[in-house]
């Protein structure tokens, strides 16, 4: 596999009134050719800054970037030849033009030559199924028609890297399927894709390998299996009780993180962390609050290794 | 990009973006002119002395350098709101010719009042309009469209340059089309004042029509200075636009120069 994308010692800051702000602080990835590579962080962790500076959009305060071998400072034509993004979102398109126009606008700022528009056309919005949606005039369109509209058009000069930037937010659960299922196979033409998004399904879903990025830093980066094998030491349980004084529960510290489902009083079902893994043990425990109806110790979703990584900055 | 690329632009930019929607846009191209006449036409039957060939192409200009004004001057904004700015700056055709063909596009739509200022006062108005070289005065007028583009590309980076400028674009509107010589010739200005006029490019635009209507002998001359200014503006605009994006991607910002 060769490197697409070789990020070294990558920082930006912006100046503020208040100050220097730091974005993003000394940052090294890599990614090789085909990977689907998730960028994941609370609002303001910097991936944005990140992906504004992969897309040549904004260039670093130090470090070095490179994108197909070319350095993003001084060969950002080069660089923009092969590459296209998403944002996600509402904006980004001209709402008065109907979609086969707004296609045709940046088939012609593509330079693809006019006699190859059509089909081009025709191809990228049935593949984004808004082909019987050509001539409708694009403020029409909901959320979801206007994502993958920005799909097709992110495909107009057949880009070897594409980054997506938040593509399934603000979407319904089938607008989200729909998204997804065209990412799943734009990577297995090859594409590599590089995607933000706070939707954790989502992330373990398509990525091959995922860098949890938080205060400007890169914490953690591996296949989602490592991220939630790095969190073994976390101990998440989910119990059904019969329980007639939950606020006693609630007062315990020995449950961390409790959160509690009421199914229909006086039954529950809580979700906890405890330091102690030994589920008879935890079993014991509950009984002297609630009878126990099930217990189990929960397998670890990206989810929850997401919430272990990201705590500091969530409670903040 | 080659030249055949760019006029496609164009044509798109014109198909796809000229908006006749806008009530302003409305008012501007075909409204206004009718006003302007009748002002004209009223001030004619109470005087009888108007030269009624001049101020039908000053009403007409009027109507033109509004339009470019307001829609010229936000090519480049609008494009930061509606978010696609980024996308214009990652395609592969340069800022510069991209904003080119949003103000050529502009300055071809103001035509428009042009054409209908013609159309009022010979139908509606019965002024007698004389031209005296078709040929002559239609040079003139692409000297003037090209004037007028050079202008919307200024005006789009003075957008962008100063935050607020929305607050006082009605402030530019009157004084330009005063100083560019539209009711009163340049020459009866005071010095200070036809210096800054000779350094617009549309005055030189505006001066070759009116030469055009009266077959004047300095028409070649005026019409080449209008060329040179517009040119020198032209590659100043240039230079400013690759320095805004050159900013942009420093800062990450949309804002003053």
């Amino acid at each position: 596999m060769s490197k697409i994308i070789e990020v070294n010692g990558l920082s930006r800051t912006y100046k503020l009134k208040e100050g220097l702000k730091t974005a993003l602080d000394n940052v090294s990835f890599e990614v090789e050719k085909g990977e689907v590579f998730g960028l994941l962080g609370p609002n303001g962790a910097g991936k944005t800054t990140t992906i504004k500076i992969l897309t040549t959009l904004l260039l670093p305060t130090s470090g070095e970037v490179k994108i197909f071998g070319y350095d993003v400072v001084s060969d950002s034509n080069k660089i923009r030849d092969k590459i296209n993004f998403v944002y996600g979102g509402e904006k980004g398109v001209y709402g008065r033009l109907t979609a086969k126009e707004y296609m045709h606008y940046f088939c012609t700022l593509y330079k693809i030559k006019n006699n190859n528009q059509n089909d081009l056309i025709n191809n990228l919005l049935t593949l984004v199924q808004l082909h019987e949606a050509e001539n409708q005039k694009i403020h029409t369109f909901s959320k979801g028609m206007i994502q993958r509209l920005h799909i097709a058009r992110c495909l107009i000069n057949n880009p070897q890297l594409i980054f997506l930037d938040e593509p399934t937010i603000g979407l319904d659960p089938l607008g989200a399927k729909l998204l997804r299922d065209i990412v799943k196979q734009l990577s297995e033409k090859g594409i590599t894709i590089i995607l933000t998004t706070h939707y954790m399904q989502e992330a373990d879903e398509l990525c091959d390998r995922i860098a949890f990025i938080r205060g400007g830093k890169i914490t953690l980066i591996g296949k989602p299996d490592y991220i939630k094998k790095s969190c073994n030491n976390l101990n998440l349980f989910e119990a059904t009780l019969s329980i007639n004084d939950i606020e006693k529960l609630q007062k315990e510290n020995f449950f961390r993180n409790l959160s509690i489902k009421t199914i229909k009083e006086p039954y529950y079902i809580i979700n906890f962390e405890a330091n102690e893994a030994d589920i008879e043990f935890i079993m014991k425990y509950l009984s002297n609050f609630a009878e126990v109806l099930d217990i189990k110790k929960k397998e670890i979703s990206l989810e929850d290794a997401y919430i272990f990584h990201m705590r500091e900055v969530i409670n903040k | 990009m080659t030249t055949i690329n760019w006029l496609t632009l164009l044509v798109r930019e014109i198909k796809y973006f000229t908006n006749f929607e806008n009530k302003m846009y409305q008012f501007l191209l075909f409204f206004q002119p009718l006003m302007f006449l009748s002002i004209v036409y009223f001030l004619n039957e109470y005087r009888g002395d108007i030269n009624d060939g001049r101020f039908v192409i000053a009403s007409a200009l009027i109507s033109m350098w509004s339009y470019v004004l307001y829609s010229s001057g936000s090519a480049l904004t609008s494009q930061k709101w509606s978010d696609t700015l980024k996308l214009l700056l990652v395609s592969p055709v340069s800022l510069s010719a991209i904003l080119m063909t949003k103000v050529i596009s502009n300055s071809f739509i103001a035509m428009f009042s042009m054409l209908l200022s013609f159309i009022y006062a010979k139908f509606i108005f019965n002024f007698k309009v004389e031209i005296a070289s078709y040929t002559l005065f239609s040079i003139a007028i692409l000297v003037l469209i090209l004037s007028l583009s050079v202008m919307g590309l200024i005006l789009a980076i003075v957008f962008v340059a100063f935050q607020n400028v929305y607050d006082y674009q009605n402030l530019i509107l009157t004084p330009m089309v005063l100083m560019c010589g539209v009711f009163i010739p340049v020459e009866q200005f005071p010095l200070v004042v036809k210096v800054v006029s000779y350094i617009i490019p549309m005055t030189w635009g505006i001066k070759s029509v009116y030469e055009a209507l009266q077959l004047s002998s300095p028409i070649y001359t005026t019409m080449t200075i209008s060329i040179l200014i517009s040119l020198f503006y032209l590659l100043a605009a240039f230079f400013i636009i690759k320095r805004i994006e050159l900013l942009l991607r420093k800062t990450g910002k949309l804002g003053a120069i």
